[in-house]
């Protein structure tokens, strides 16, 4: 069928003239892959699902939403308003608007499930370190997309979440103010923050789009990485196509239906991908009790908030993105695949249970003994980067398997 | 045409001319873009936001917005005045000296670096949590009997910032080991009657 239709003569007409034809078996068809690749390796197909899905709907919703913190009256203002109209009044605008949040937290999801794989059979090393890099990267935009998205609902939350980060460019010695007030355009957080979160809500999309796109063409040219880490050797190449294309397609569909699931039965997803506190329109007068960004983003907060000094917390959560953005480079060990390094593979089992917990405590009210808990994740979580240089040289690996396929 | 050689030394002056000036010409063509995202006329024109003390029973507390911003007025009882004193040695900078916004032209006296006020009874003090701007709690009573473990045993009184879990006692004035690096900011303001301050 693939065949037939590639070859058909306007196929061939137009790739004469473009080489699109060229392109598609280059990197969907042809593309050399190892057998072994187990399911692990769906969630990249998965997340270019997610972003088309967040891109298509987020369109939608932008033909209803109004981007005015303007107050409509009784402490509404024309944003919040134009959200509840999007939900009760705009056909099939619950669908849409739930279709995308909870699209963000599947982003999340996949995308932290995508780099758990990464990490643990070591496709970040040699010679893929780029695409590890790009990937950061990519996390990077997707976060600053998410932040700016989540104001423009103009809830609580909304508010209070875009004042706190917007807060963290004003700690920043010397250029700090003049930093703050180009990101809020105001004193405060207010209807200029709004217009501008909206635009760059708009725009960081497609830059996801492009720079995925050249993470997926350098796949192709670094060639995808297995669960044993060793050369796959001629003998154990497939094509991508017809056997990965239906393999990611069962793949995606048990994702969609656990994202139907969520999108249908639990929207807001217990509280966690929208929060109960955004239901309540911003009020730039009242901090509400407990502000904690959503769950994907709780780690990195959890890393801010557990040092008791502005600038240093800053400075921790920087870091902890620089560690990762470097860790390519830290791990100094032959082997590749966590499945042959015992002790890698215990460490980086340490190291995903202290994000979940920094995640967790980042998520709840600030109390002594989850500052201390948060606290004990967080030197864990650096504890991991500091020690990955050295473990190489007391690790003893496991025998690496001939072939792939053992 | 010529056959002279390729002067590449003259290119390589050209090449780096032309680039250069191609470079300089695109950064300064982001200087329109940039200016457009800082606060706009309309915003920076400085409003004043005036408040009536009268209009308030001892012990009140209310938040008011000076430029968006939220501002907190108190009307300090004599005994919330006396919950100032005594617990300095807790405090990161008991005597508001840190930087110029914690500060006010008309703090003289040790006395008004502790009240933080013009009048003592009548605080007015930037509601912003100087770590990240949160809206603090006003817990105005001491000890823990009705605040419970949020705060700290001898607590003396003050707010308690929900956001990261910074304190300031009754006079914004910040704990030390706290995520605030500062105290409350003092917005500056002036009496035109008896109870009533323009703020701003």
């Amino acid at each position: 069928m693939v065949e037939k239709i590639l070859g058909s003569r306007i196929a061939v007409w137009v790739d004469d003239r473009t080489h699109l034809v060229r392109y598609i078996r280059f990197h969907v068809i042809d593309y050399p892959t190892p057998k072994n690749l187990n399911f692990w390796y769906v969630f990249g197909s998965i997340a270019l699902l997610i972003l088309v899905l967040q891109i298509v709907t987020g369109v939608f919703l932008a033909m209803d939403y109004k981007a005015s913190a303007v107050s409509s009256g009784g402490g509404f203002s024309i944003a919040f308003d134009s959200v509840e109209r999007i939900m009760r009044d705009v056909n099939y605008g619950w669908l849409l608007r739930y279709m995308h949040a909870v699209g963000a937290s599947a982003f999340f999801f996949v995308i932290y499930l995508h780099m758990a794989r990464s990490m643990y059979y070591g496709s970040y090393k040699k010679p893929r370190e780029f695409l590890w890099l790009m990937g950061i990267f990519i996390l990077i935009i997707m976060q600053a997309t998410v932040f700016f998205g989540y104001l423009l609902p103009w809830g609580q939350l909304s508010f209070w979440g875009a004042t706190v980060i917007t807060d963290i460019f004003g700690a920043i010695p010397g250029i700090g103010d003049w930093l703050l007030q180009l990101a809020r355009g105001g004193f405060s957080v207010g209807d200029p923050t709004l217009g501008r979160f909206f635009a760059l809500h708009f725009l960081f999309p497609f830059l996801l789009g492009v720079f995925a796109l050249w993470h997926v063409m350098a796949l192709h040219v670094a060639h995808s990485n297995n669960p044993t880490g060793v050369d796959p050797g001629e003998k154990n190449i497939i094509p991508f196509h017809p056997y990965y294309t239906v393999k990611d397609m069962f793949g995606v569909s048990a994702f969609l239906i656990v994202y139907a699931y969520f999108v249908f039965y639990h929207p807001t997803g217990f509280g966690l991908m929208i929060e109960t506190e955004n239901f309540n329109p911003a009020n730039p007068m009242q901090t509400p009790g407990d502000i904690t960004p959503v769950w994907y983003l709780t780690p990195w907060y959890e890393i801010l908030r557990t040092v008791p000094n502005k600038m240093l917390g800053i400075v921790g959560m920087a870091f902890a993105f620089i560690c990762l953005f470097i860790l390519p480079w830290l791990d100094r060990s032959p082997v590749r695949s966590a499945r042959y390094r015992p002790v890698y593979r215990s460490m980086l089992i340490i190291f995903f249970a202290s994000i979940a917990v920094l995640g967790y405590c980042g998520h709840h009210p600030v109390t002594p003994a989850l500052t201390l808990l948060g606290r004990a994740a967080a030197i864990i979580y650096f504890s991991f980067f500091c020690l990955l240089p050295f473990i190489h040289k007391c690790e003893k690996t496991k025998p690496l398997p001939e072939d792939i396929m053992t | 045409m010529t056959d002279k050689p390729v002067d590449s030394k003259r290119r390589n002056f050209l090449w780096g001319m032309a680039s250069g000036l191609g470079a300089a010409g695109a950064a300064s063509a982001t200087v329109p873009f940039v200016r457009s995202m800082m606060p706009a006329a309309d915003t920076l024109a400085s409003s004043t936001t005036q408040f009536d003390f009268s209009t308030m029973e001892p012990g009140m507390i209310k938040t008011i917005a000076w430029r968006g911003q939220p501002v907190f007025v108190l009307y300090r009882t004599p005994a919330m005045i006396r919950q100032i004193y005594g617990h300095d040695q807790m405090l990161l900078d008991p005597m508001s000296r840190a930087i110029p916004e914690v500060q006010a032209d008309w703090m003289e006296t040790d006395e008004q670096r502790i009240t933080r006020a013009i009048k003592p009874e009548y605080l007015v003090v930037s509601a912003i949590c100087t770590h990240l701007g949160c809206v603090p709690s006003f817990l105005p009573t001491s000890g823990r009997k009705d605040w419970g473990a949020v705060v700290p045993p001898n607590w003396p009184g003050g707010w308690h910032c929900p956001c990261h879990g910074s304190d300031y006692d009754m006079s914004g004035r910040v704990f030390k080991d706290m995520p605030a690096p500062y105290n409350l900011h003092l917005p500056s303001y002036n009496y035109i009657n008896d109870t009533t301050v323009l703020v701003g």
